[in-house]
């Protein structure tokens, strides 16, 4: 079951959140706490995960860091994936849900992308906190992410 | 899967004890392994404040150390201070490209860590991890906590549990 989906821009700004906590009833909230503490402990884990281990292979390139996926806290899964830009993109399931990746990439670069970055009425760089601008907030964008994400099996 | 490294915590988040059993981690400094376990050791506590406010609702595992009448009420009635540490559900674990990392905490707060090589099957690890963790706490118990020579949260010296945790690793 999936609880929530957040995206953070690359100044660490949470740009999206959204709940899915009681199943149908959808509320987009306004505590702007959870995602401070929640891009907190990814902060402090992306450290970690990439100063503990790198792949050292000899292809001309600079090492790839080793990339944080998934996480859990207590009884929930937090799942993870950075865009090349620095964009975050969070989904939060329970436990039992073992890999999110190819839809956290579902929703980038076919959401996120189609109806955010295309969208020339879109602002580049989402202003910080208590900004009309603050907040991706694309109908089309929320509408199409939200089906796509109820479509899911795992979604209940 | 393979173990990488144990370390063990103490309840303060310093790090008493570390095992690099398997060379395909990073080699670290003293000072950023200390840095690594402060650094776990906090996110563990903000952790266990995030995961209620997530789901907002059903959330009655996490707060039971929280209530201060709570608290006080168990004070006067059995003397004992409810140590602040007996959130459990923390930061349990973590996933990434090139190792998974997993994390129990006793009810003394003190923290087990285990590195292991990342493996697909996530819920076939976290067995075998907590089977893993469920040995490692015996170990502790016997050859660390028995010791007469040990102080508590102090850095552990014991070559037995040295000899006693490979034995371990290299049954996993």
């Amino acid at each position: 079951m999936i609880h929530s989906f957040f995206i953070f821009d690359r100044h660490c700004n949470c740009i999206y959140s959204r709940e899915y906590t009681n199943g149908d009833a959808i509320n987009k909230t306004n505590d702007s706490d959870t995602a401070k503490l929640l891009f907190g402990i990814l902060y402090s884990l992306k450290n970690i995960s990439g100063k503990l281990a790198h792949t050292n292979d000899d292809s001309g390139f600079a090492p790839s860091n080793n990339t944080l996926k998934s996480f859990t806290l207590g009884t929930y899964r937090a799942h993870y994936l950075e865009s090349m830009t620095g964009l975050k993109f969070i989904l939060v399931s329970d436990t039992h849900i073992d890999n999110l990746q190819p839809v956290l990439w579902e929703l980038y670069s076919t959401h996120y992308l189609k109806n955010v970055v295309h969208n020339g009425l879109s602002p580049v760089e989402f202003l910080a906190e208590n900004d009309p601008y603050s907040k991706i907030s694309n109908h089309n964008f929320i509408v199409q992410s939200d089906a796509y994400i109820q479509s899911l099996p795992v979604y209940r | 899967m393979k173990l990488y490294s144990i370390y063990i915590l103490n309840k303060a988040g310093g790090l008493i004890y570390q095992n690099n059993l398997d060379p395909s981690l990073n080699r670290l400094t003293a000072n950023d392994y200390l840095v690594l376990a402060g650094t776990l050791h906090g996110v563990h506590a903000i952790a266990a404040k995030l995961t209620p406010t997530i789901v907002g609702k059903d959330s009655t595992s996490t707060t039971s150390g929280t209530d201060p009448t709570a608290n006080n009420a168990l004070l006067l009635s059995t003397g004992k201070v409810q140590n602040s540490n007996t959130n459990k559900t923390g930061l349990g674990s973590i996933e990434t490209d090139l190792f998974n990392l997993y994390v129990f905490q006793s009810l003394t707060g003190i923290k087990f860590i285990l590195i292991t090589s990342p493996n697909p099957i996530l819920q076939k690890q976290h067995e075998q991890a907590s089977e893993t963790f469920r040995h490692l706490y015996v170990l502790y118990s016997d050859y660390v906590m028995k010791d007469p020579f040990y102080s508590l949260d102090m850095p552990i010296k014991s070559q037995l549990f040295d000899l006693k945790v490979g034995e371990l690793a290299a049954l996993v």
